[in-house]
């Protein structure tokens, strides 16, 4: 399906609304990575502004990348770093007091409040610690399901980088289940 | 990749979103779309890196507090009619339109700001923003508490640059607590401002801006 996102860009340059192809396979998927890590109030903002920032710079998309979606993604990652304080508050909230606004702001109370269970706190806590760039890295392979190298031309890092920083948020995320035995039992059982 | 996976965990899952939720990102696409063919002028590859001869710039108050090495504290000029007064590039040509109507808008628009006169403000919005544009600004500021046209809090100077993506648009950088950089698309028949986009910060993304000064007094006079 998305073999040729290139030639849909390449079409842009001369048919501007072609563009709007991209927008319709990849809209969904930005905006779920949104709501994800901003919850609902923002994602329809950062995903309209994604877009308009790609078909801006749409000129200069390497158009050997059959793929958009690590562009788009990357684009979409910037625009959210500019609330990285609103997004790691998030996750201190989750873990000390067990509210999510995220979660609460698009999943049912059930919902949030299991994802709030306190096996999931010591991991909250540890992504509140991380840097914004090993965050956005963990985040983008573990919630948008990138690989590596996808990640690496989302984030224009080598990925020598990507695999360092992955390492760095990992070792943080053990390093929070280890120092809560019982949490690694019970994350275990999920598993 | 167990770390990996028990992040992906942390959070309920969210659904697909609502078509609707998905359709004013789309409308907004494709009037940038349809604009851009309207205007015959493609996006130019190079425009966000390359060090254009253009410069411009705005304030008196930029000008001197960057002369005297100062902090930028001082405030624009408050004439929206001024349009004789911004003056850009070597060759001190007139501003084409696009910076010209930015400056004019900007630099009233962080007046009434800083003087908290809501009214002025709203006047400005009126005559400079297009109506869609105003309407999108104001579901912005429920949800972000910030003001769209600005997306910064309290931003004391204005600089502008000719260095843009297309001969419509024009690049505003407001200096303040968060330094920000806006790209702003302007109708050329309507005079009215269709677009603000922030650009994004990053290497490949900066923007040059030099200061050049102007006219002094012409340029930078204020109304009592």
């Amino acid at each position: 399906m998305n073999t040729d996102d290139s030639r849909v860009i390449e079409r842009s340059l001369t048919a501007p609304e072609a563009f709007t192809t991209l927008y319709d396979r990849h809209a969904a998927a930005i905006h779920r990575y949104a709501t994800f890590r901003l919850g609902d109030d923002h994602a329809d903002d950062i995903v309209a502004e994604t877009f308009l920032v790609a078909f801006r710079k749409r000129q200069r998309y390497d158009r050997d990348r059959a793929d958009a979606r690590p562009w788009l993604y990357g684009i979409a990652s910037n625009l959210i770093s500019k609330h990285r304080r609103f997004e790691a508050r998030s996750y201190r909230m989750l873990a000390r007091i067990g509210q999510d606004p995220v979660a609460e702001s698009y999943a049912d109370r059930i919902e949030a409040r299991v994802s709030a269970e306190s096996w999931r706190r010591p991991l909250a806590e540890a992504l509140a610690r991380l840097s914004a760039r090993d965050r956005d890295v963990l985040l983008l392979t573990a919630w948008a399901d990138l690989s590596y190298e996808e990640t690496a031309r989302a984030l224009a890092i080598p990925v020598g980088t990507v695999r360092s920083r992955l390492n760095r948020a990992r070792k943080q995320m053990r390093k929070a289940l280890g120092d809560a035995p019982t949490v690694l039992q019970e994350a275990a059982t999920h598993g | 990749m167990d770390e990996v996976n028990e992040v992906r965990g942390l959070r309920p899952e969210p659904a697909e979103p609502e078509p609707e939720r998905l359709a004013a990102g789309r409308a907004l696409l494709l009037r940038e779309a349809r604009r851009e063919r309207a205007t015959k002028a493609p996006a130019r590859g190079s425009a966000w890196r390359g060090r254009e001869l253009w410069r411009v710039v705005a304030t008196a108050a930029t000008v001197s507090a960057v002369a005297l090495g100062g902090t930028l504290t001082g405030l624009p000029s408050d004439s929206p009619h001024e349009e004789s007064t911004v003056r850009v590039g070597p060759n001190d040509q007139r501003v084409e339109r696009p910076v010209a109507v930015a400056a004019r808008f900007y630099n009233a628009y962080l007046t009434a700001k800083s003087r908290d006169d809501s009214q002025r403000a709203g006047e400005l919005r009126a005559r400079y923003v297009a109506k869609d544009l105003r309407a999108y600004a104001r579901k912005w500021r429920t949800r972000h508490d910030t003001d769209f046209l600005l997306r910064t809090q309290a931003p004391r100077t204005a600089t502008y640059s000719k260095a843009e993506v297309d001969e419509h648009t024009a690049l505003v950088r407001l200096d303040g607590d968060r330094p920000t950089t806006l790209s702003v698309r302007v109708d050329p028949k309507e005079q009215r401002i269709t677009q603000v986009a922030e650009v994004l910060e990053g290497p490949e993304r900066t923007v040059e801006f030099e200061v050049v000064p102007t006219e002094a007094g012409r340029a930078l006079r204020r109304e009592p």
